[in-house]
């Protein structure tokens, strides 16, 4: 392998379902497999794109996340009540409080829609650098 | 489970946890069952003696159609004492769970709506006054009719009207039609009304007018079950509260000139009277009744139709969630997300869609076609 491709992988990013869906509807499904080694998604991102009730069987995302449970991750150590404490404030849902949480205490940053805002600056606020998913896309 | 001890401090309340069961009227027997755990360990954590693991808190969240942050903070009382109308001698206890989750969510819809106009600083008004018992249905609907300024015509838009009147009115999916309706008159959320959205848009409509007589005589959360053949309503409140449903709906003068414009026999057709109906956003049955009542139609007629459940009574499609939760609701979520005020999933969630949907109507209303 490849350097440059191995410190590639070695870093991660979290990211949260509107941008998982932003690349997988402007750059494709595959774009994603690529970055697959770099992504992490909370468990609850996994079931609002992937295993929601409402997801059709045939969405791409849900057959990716089926294809890559190693890309879910569960919460560690003091993750749990940091994501709580972060879905006590208003206007956050549990999405975008779980992988806030998930980068803030791992200290990795977290792609995101950046026209949304509020999760926007509900990241900032808890010190998480976050980056569009046209920006992450651009690190590959 | 986490003893409190062990907690840097008590993120979960107890008290919501208890609330939110209490609602659905489940003992803590029954929910300990479901999560494997013992009766003590809810009563435990509903005391605040101890704290569910986060996979357990989500278990109680699906089971009691909550989100999480339900039981992180203290939310409004949800409605209390609920009367069980139309269904003799049957409780809420009664109801299959489902249905009683159903309660739950119009309750989370109804927080939801709240939070987010109070993020907005958006104040509701209610003017509309109450009426004493009383009063009769038909002067509480002749006064309503002239507020609306209709006169003789049918009563359009019955719902969008009402909820300019600062009414909070949502359409859900009941399970197997358990019941009609359900209104409340809430401290804070102000006057709540539920329809079956599985329901036919005129029986909706006399759903609607029905539980806005329960309101307006300052009847407790009411939950309704409103039968097809009106003539098996016993009890007198709903009697009274279906006569002022009929009258609000069903002008007098109105239906009896349209009754003869359109020349109709004494047992005129299923589709004729739907015809009809439909012109005065009422139900088939309610329809039926007003016109027995006027001698219009051979008395005992409407029942014949209802003999067996009709063809045209049969649903047809999923309806849209956009209607279940009405224009007023949908647009004041996307105008905080326009606003950054609350973020896309909670767009997704608190419209019970996918973020995937929300998205492309976020996108859709970007281009100006929302």
């Amino acid at each position: 392998m490849k350097k440059g491709k191995l410190a590639r992988e070695l870093w991660q990013y979290v990211i949260d379902s509107s941008a998982l869906i932003n690349i997988e509807q402007n750059k494709g499904v595959k774009t994603l497999s690529q970055r697959k080694g770099a992504l992490l998604i909370s468990e609850r991102i996994a079931f609002e794109v992937a295993y929601h009730p409402a997801v059709r069987k045939t969405d791409p995302l849900r057959q990716f996340v089926a294809e890559n449970p190693q890309i879910v991750t569960p919460f560690q150590n003091n993750e749990e009540d940091e994501y709580l404490r972060i879905l006590l404030q208003p206007g956050i849902d549990q999405g975008e409080a779980s992988v806030i949480a998930i980068a803030s205490k791992r200290h990795l940053p977290l792609v995101i829609d950046e026209r949304d805002t509020k999760a926007t600056g509900k990241a900032k606020h808890h010190g998480v650098s976050t980056l569009s998913w046209q920006k992450f896309l651009e690190t590959s | 489970m986490t003893n409190k001890s062990e907690l840097r401090e008590s993120i979960i309340k107890g008290a919501q946890l208890r609330k939110a069961r209490e609602l659905l009227e489940l003992a803590p027997e029954q929910v300990a069952l479901e999560l494997d755990i013992t009766r003590q360990d809810i009563l435990d954590w509903e005391e605040d003696r101890s704290q569910p693991r986060l996979k357990q808190l989500e278990k109680l969240a699906e089971l009691y159609g909550r989100g999480i942050d339900y039981f992180l903070k203290e939310t409004p009382p949800p409605p209390r004492k609920i009367e069980f109308r139309g269904m003799p001698g049957q409780s809420v206890k009664d109801l299959p769970q489902q249905a009683k989750a159903v309660l739950a969510r119009f309750d989370e819809l109804c927080r939801n709506a709240l939070e987010v106009e109070n993020l907005l600083n958006k104040k509701r008004k209610v003017t509309l006054t109450r009426f004493k018992e009383s009063v009769p249905p038909k002067t509480v609907a002749e006064s309503l009719r002239k507020r609306f300024g209709v006169d003789n015509k049918p009563l359009a838009n019955l719902r969008e009207r009402l909820e300019d009147e600062g009414f909070r009115i949502f359409e859900l999916l009941i399970p197997d039609d358990a019941f009609s309706g359900f209104s409340f008159w809430h401290s804070e959320y102000g006057p709540c009304i539920l329809l079956n959205a599985g329901d036919l848009k005129g029986r909706r409509n006399f759903t609607l007018a029905h539980e806005l007589a329960h309101l307006l005589y300052g009847h407790e959360s009411t939950l309704c079950y409103i039968p097809l053949k009106l003539s098996e309503v016993r009890e007198d409140i709903e009697f009274k509260t279906n006569q002022f449903a009929v009258e609000l709906l069903l002008s007098e003068t109105g239906v009896k000139e349209d009754f003869r414009r359109r020349q109709l026999s004494i047992t005129p057709s299923v589709e004729e009277l739907g015809q009809m109906a439909g012109k005065w956003g009422a139900s088939i049955q309610a329809l039926g009744y007003r016109l027995e009542n006027l001698d219009l139609i051979q008395r005992g007629y409407t029942d014949t139709l209802f003999e067996t459940r009709p063809k045209f009574l049969r649903r047809s499609r999923t309806p849209k969630w956009k209607r279940q939760l009405g224009k007023e609701f949908v647009e004041t979520t996307f105008e905080a997300y326009e606003k950054g005020l609350i973020s896309g999933g909670k767009v997704a969630n608190g419209l019970g869609i996918t973020v995937r949907e929300a998205m492309k109507e976020i996108e859709q209303r970007g281009h100006g076609q929302g």
